[in-house]
């Protein structure tokens, strides 16, 4: 670094301290645009990183039944026909459904065999029998529920349920308003014996179109929808981006208020701002130290701002729990979580965060000071 | 060592309310190299005009001026500011500081743009405010100084980087006598040097033979009025 350069940096360095209003306030500024921006992409990618790995653990093909253009339920015992089509290695019927329990509307899962089980972490045990649930941490918080309770759903008071075992908030975002149970227990809940929503069948690799061609063609199971691990993934992807996006437009809308005080507070400094360009320039200084001077000051400024925004932004959706900003990502979420969303600040979201503030702070301070420095000395200070 | 020509000056300035004043009506002075000026009139005379355009702070609406053999008024802006830098010292009348900053990182900010290192800014800034008799004030902010200490600072300022020619803006104005008597000489040191001084002040206080001399003189203050100037 030359003399120049290093002793420019320093001044700017020592001017940041002494103009430490001027200094908090376009940080501040900046903070109260770029935190809640990053600490919401940060979850978007965070929410979507756990698609893809739950996506990735899942099966290669769904399969669904379909009339009039809505889902209808399968009938359970295709499971047999659909594991005797080549290709095909596993087979595991499930049921998803909504259903109200203790005025909280949770995610009851019906399900069949161990290899279809969540093998998450859980607090007491896993289900050993019909009757026996495990539950989400939002649901046993909300119920007050704990192992060995009972447990009912308002669409079936005579069937009552023991709980076996919670999982913890950390267990997945799946699993907070989650209900699970045996595939039996499922059927029996919502009144549809011998039927399940979905097949999730596991393929060799290369026959995931023949087997779901041919699980289409068989005999019974009439008209039916498979989505492949590609289209899921596609559709989760599309689903965040739209998120996502939305998010973007509120923040830009946000950002803008955001430079508008900025630049008021800018503004109220010109005064002192042009006293210090005509007199530097009055001085000796030339044009362009003095843009340099300016630049790595608010360079510095803009750093440090973007710097804490990504501390403060991180405080927010880790320690914090992304309070009132996760519901707007995963409804039904309180205000407040029992533990955060699954978030991420990749490379990409810290240099736009560096990027967003280096170019507003430097247009904001550059402009001005590039029309004092062009003017007479006596003139840019008046 | 500068000399320093100017001829035919004019500046006159235009208020908002649309009034015109002129502050300088055909003004020329002359500056041998490693000469001493004195440019003296009562208040509102316009020295700190005249001073303005002979530093090249200042454009005349007409006239020329010239330091040694550039002329300075037929340069663009980042040339005048070149040689400025390379030339010239201005100690300013008004308090013309960087705020915010110490005595001595005001006296050596043209230093630092230079690329000179902190320690040994501080070391030539401690030696110029020594000589004004401030050493002791070097840590402190230009507000926390008097009119005339700030004044000082104006010179050391000036000073610190070694120019050829020096604009002192009523350096001693506000100082008790003894002080005036050291600011004096500091200029006359830095004249024996070969340092060509240009001093505007009320009386040409401390004026010794061989020393130039204009005053100027008000005639009138608006709507055209010309000042009358006079060597």
């Amino acid at each position: 670094m030359s003399p120049r350069i290093r002793e420019l940096a320093l001044m700017a360095l020592a001017d940041l301290a002494r103009h430490t209003f001027r200094t908090a306030v376009v940080g501040a500024c900046l903070a109260a645009a770029l935190v809640p921006y990053l600490a919401g992409l940060a979850m978007v990618r965070g929410l979507e990183r756990e698609a893809r790995v739950s996506l990735a653990a899942g099966a290669d093909l769904y399969v669904t039944g379909e009339a009039f253009g809505r889902t209808r339920p399968l009938d359970a015992a295709m499971a047999e026909a659909i594991r005797a089509v080549p290709g095909v290695e596993r087979v595991a019927a499930r049921i998803t459904g909504r259903a109200y329990v203790g005025g909280a509307l949770a995610l009851v899962l019906g399900v069949e065999g161990p290899a279809a089980w969540p093998a998450v972490p859980r607090a007491g045990r896993g289900i050993e029998g019909p009757g026996e649930v495990l539950v989400g941490a939002e649901i046993a918080r909300a119920l007050s529920l704990s192992p060995r309770d009972l447990l009912t759903f308002p669409r079936d008071p005579a069937e009552v349920f023991t709980v076996a075992g919670v999982f913890p908030p950390a267990a997945g975002l799946w699993s907070r308003d989650a209900v699970v149970m045996g595939l039996g227990d499922a059927q029996d809940l919502f009144g549809r014996p011998g039927q399940v929503t979905e097949f999730l069948v596991w393929v060799r690799p290369g026959f995931a179109d023949t087997v779901a061609s041919r699980i289409r063609a068989l005999n019974g199971i009439g008209s039916v929808r498979i989505q492949d691990r590609a289209l899921v993934g596609a559709l989760v992807e599309a689903g965040y981006g739209t998120s996502g996006g939305l998010f973007t437009a509120l923040f830009w809308a946000a950002f803008a208020c955001s430079v508008l005080a900025m630049w008021v507070v800018l503004g109220f400094s010109a005064g002192e701002r042009g006293r210090e360009v005509g007199l530097l320039k009055a001085l000796g200084w030339y044009t362009e130290e003095v843009l340099a001077l300016v630049a790595l000051e608010n360079g510095l400024s803009a750093l440090l701002a973007a710097s804490g925004s990504v501390v403060l932004a991180w405080l927010w959706v880790g320690p914090g729990r992304g309070a009132f900003l996760a519901p707007y990502f995963v409804r039904g979420l309180p205000p407040v979580p029992l533990a955060g969303l699954p978030y991420r600040f990749g490379p990409a979201l810290l240099l736009a965060a560096v990027v967003l503030s280096e170019t507003l702070v430097l247009t904001a301070a550059l402009v001005p000071t590039w029309r004092l420095a062009r003017r007479p000395p006596l003139e840019a200070g008046t | 060592m500068i000399p320093v020509r100017a001829e035919g000056v004019e500046k006159v300035f235009r208020s908002r309310g649309g009034h015109r004043v002129t502050a300088l009506a055909g003004v020329g002075v002359e500056v041998p190299a490693g000469g001493f000026l004195f440019v003296t009139g009562p208040s509102g005379s316009g020295k700190t005009t005249l001073l303005h355009v002979l530093a090249g702070l200042l454009r005349p609406d007409r006239g020329e001026v010239w330091w040694g053999e550039d002329r300075i008024t037929g340069l663009p802006e980042p040339r005048v500011t070149r040689l400025r830098r390379r030339l010239a010292g201005f100690a300013f009348q008004r308090d013309r500081y960087l705020e915010r900053a110490r005595v001595w990182e005001n006296v050596t900010v043209l230093l630092a743009a230079q690329g000179v290192g902190r320690r040994q800014r501080r070391a030539r800034a401690l030696e110029q405010l020594g000589r004004l008799g401030l050493a002791d004030w070097a840590d402190h902010y230009p507000w926390e100084l008097s009119g005339g200490q700030r004044q000082r600072v104006a010179l050391a300022r000036a000073l610190v980087h070694g120019p050829g020619v020096l604009f002192a803006d009523e350096p001693a104005a506000q100082v008790d006598p003894d002080t005036a008597g050291l600011v004096e000489a500091v200029l006359r040191e830095e004249n024996a040097r070969g340092v060509t001084v240009v001093v505007a002040s009320h009386e040409a206080l401390g004026a010794k033979p061989g020393d130039r001399m204009i005053r100027l003189e008000p005639s009138g203050r608006r709507g055209g009025a010309a000042w009358r100037s006079s060597s």
